[in-house]
């Protein structure tokens, strides 16, 4: 056959074959298959490859495959799959990781369920906001004996900036319009139970109680799938918000229930220095960035994909601890009082009698 | 769009290319392009899920074509909105594409009986996709730039059928050289993009890639088009595109789309 047969052949050939073959199915092909083994061979590796705190918390995760390997079989029901892969997860001792089936989600909170619980709204409901104090967007508030009590469930819940700004005005002392001194002597944040939501509310309210920009924390990714393979770490800055900026004493009181992007919180306000406090007990931890992945059956995960540290180079996964060690006595919850607010009134109290006295 | 349908228009494009009347190459003309289509784009990316990703995407593009004798410059944008699932959990990603692509081509010779003009050229690929997973919280972007070198050849063929003149051509290329940008191994970001309190942008995108040929990226794209030559210069533009890409940083991704668009060739 002539060139001039052949070549147009050759080009119908390169120009259209792939047309007709649809040769990206060769390629764009599941590694896995849905089958109870591939999802948990996925599920291992990919945590295995991501997960960044085996090292810190000294989690042997080949003798965690040793263990449940021979649990799972193919053809095995969909539940009995998840319980042991719900038991694989938590082996990490993390609140971060989830599984998460139609019919079920595996969790760990056990950073909180072997605590006391330190915390009651109802009796704060009831015996300190009262009937008298304001709903600003997430936040419930009122002054109690001239001293800001500011109570926040959620950083799930969107802060917007307009109403922080409102907060750190409203509790700060000042001359109204009349030539009124209105004296607030501290601001109490309460964020017990708030077990976390997004990070940027927490910079958000965070920015309004520093002057300047602030070296807050160091963060690292993951840059390999070795346990140890780490991105050198990478300094996290907290600059000032809004126009104007809280000066004076502020309360932040945490429980074990604080977790997540409450845990960051609790560590960077801890960082801003002295005006801060932090009072109660240990936050439950919670310091990677959880992010999600889905196993071959459809189901969906999530596990800590960063880790992040003090200035001191303390994990703060494992919680961060108070300034001001409070338990909540049975004394004053007869009594209808929460210890951590009176301690925190008192606290504040002095601090600023003794500042009066100071000057 | 199924694989019979394809087949149809392929068999009937073909057969009428070779059996059509011959005529001589167009004079030297310049063309301001847009059109709307329909993608099939589909896409699996190990970094964020074992699971393949499918769906439907509508497009628009533009560009511009100056053709000469000898010589061709085509500037082509092409952008895809779509969403996308797979067939295990029915999660949703939202899929964004934006292509240009500007391709130089020279003639080089005359085949088939003189039927054929070969043009052979090179081009300047870009590619910009996102990939937003509905479901995943703190890693549902996914950003991936790739911007590559690639030699570039075309078929074109001019035809008159049914009294009516057509052009037709085939067009790929294949990238030699990559500058590609993806997320880092561990996080949705650009590497270089991983401290927020840096300020240097170049650096940081330089930072954030890697140069990759055949060792690491692949990517082939294949376009065959018909024109219809309109009676007041301008022209109808039906194309059919295949797009393959795979690129193995951080993790394997395998992305493709199948694309038809028709556009209209404003002459000036």
């Amino acid at each position: 056959m002539k060139n001039s047969k052949i070549i147009p052949f050759a080009i119908l050939l390169i120009f259209t074959l792939p047309c007709f073959i649809s040769c990206e199915e060769l390629f764009i092909r599941e590694e896995y298959e849905n089958n109870a083994l591939d999802v948990f061979h996925s599920l291992w590796t990919t945590v295995d490859e991501n997960y960044t705190f085996f090292t810190a918390k000294n989690i042997d995760w080949d003798s965690v495959y040793t263990v449940s390997r021979p649990l799972v079989s193919d053809g095995m029901r969909s539940d009995s799959l998840f319980n042991v892969l719900a038991d694989m997860l938590s082996a990490l001792r993390d609140g971060h990781v989830n599984l998460q089936a139609g019919f079920d989600l595996s969790r760990y909170w056990e950073w909180y369920l072997n605590y006391p619980q330190n915390f009651n709204f109802s009796l704060i409901e009831r015996n300190y906001l009262g009937d008298n104090y304001q709903i600003s967007g997430p936040f419930y508030h009122r002054m109690i004996d001239s001293i800001g009590y500011v109570y926040y469930e959620s950083f799930e819940d969107n802060v917007s900036e307009s109403i922080v700004d409102y907060l750190v005005t409203l509790y700060s002392s000042r001359v109204n319009n009349n030539n009124d001194t209105t004296i607030v002597k501290g601001l109490i944040i309460d964020v017990r139970d708030n077990g976390g939501g997004k990070i940027n509310n927490a910079e958000t309210i965070a920015s309004r109680f520093t002057t300047e920009k602030k070296l807050v924390q160091y963060w690292q990714y993951k840059d390999g799938p070795e346990h140890d393979n780490f991105t050198k770490p990478i300094p996290k800055y907290l600059e000032p918000g809004g126009e104007f900026q809280y000066r004076g004493l502020v309360v932040v009181l945490t429980n074990r229930s604080c977790y997540s992007a409450t845990n960051f919180f609790a560590q960077i306000m801890k960082s801003l220095g002295n005006n801060i406090v932090i009072l109660g007990d240990s936050t439950g931890g919670g310091g990677g960035l959880p992010v999600n992945r889905e196993l071959p059956n459809g189901w969906v995960y999530r596990f800590s994909s960063t880790v992040t540290t003090t200035l001191t180079g303390e994990n703060i996964e494992f919680g961060i601890a108070p300034d001001i060690k409070v338990e909540m006595k049975e004394e004053d919850l007869e009594q209808g009082k929460d210890s951590f607010i009176e301690a925190a009134l008192q606290l504040i109290d002095e601090n600023f009698d003794r500042n009066r006295q100071g000057s | 769009m199924n694989k019979r349908s394809f087949l149809s228009f392929l068999i009937f494009f073909v057969s009428h290319i070779i059996y059509a009347q011959e005529l001589p190459p167009e004079n030297t003309t310049r063309f301001f392009n847009l059109g709307v289509g329909y993608t099939l784009p589909k896409f699996l990316d190990h970094s964020f899920s074992t699971l393949r990703y499918q769906g439907h995407a509508v497009s628009a593009t533009g560009g511009f074509h100056f053709r000469a004798p000898h010589r061709l410059h085509h500037l082509d944008f092409r952008f895809d909105y779509g969403q996308l699932s797979n067939a295990s959990n029915f999660a949703t990603v939202d899929y964004f594409r934006f292509e240009g692509n500007y391709a130089y081509k020279k003639f080089v010779k005359n085949l088939w009986k003189d039927r054929l003009q070969w043009f052979v050229g090179g081009s300047f690929n870009s590619l910009w996709t996102l990939w937003i997973y509905q479901g995943f919280v703190n890693n549902s972007y996914n950003n991936s730039v790739y911007a590559s070198l690639s030699p570039n050849t075309s078929f074109v063929y001019h035809f008159e059928l049914f009294q009516r003149q057509f052009r037709a051509e085939a067009a790929v290329f294949i990238p030699i050289l990559t500058f590609a940008m993806r997320p880092s191994y561990g996080t949705t970001r650009f590497p270089g993009f991983l401290d927020d309190d840096r300020d240097d942008t170049l650096r940081q995108i330089w930072e954030s890639g890697q140069f990759a040929s055949f060792n690491k990226f692949f990517r082939y794209s294949n376009t065959i088009s018909l024109e219809y030559f309109m009676k007041n210069a301008n022209r109808l533009r039906l194309s059919y595109e295949w797009n393959f890409l795979r690129y193995q940083e951080p993790r394997v991704v395998n992305a493709a789309s199948h694309n038809i668009t028709i556009a209209t060739m404003f002459n000036f």
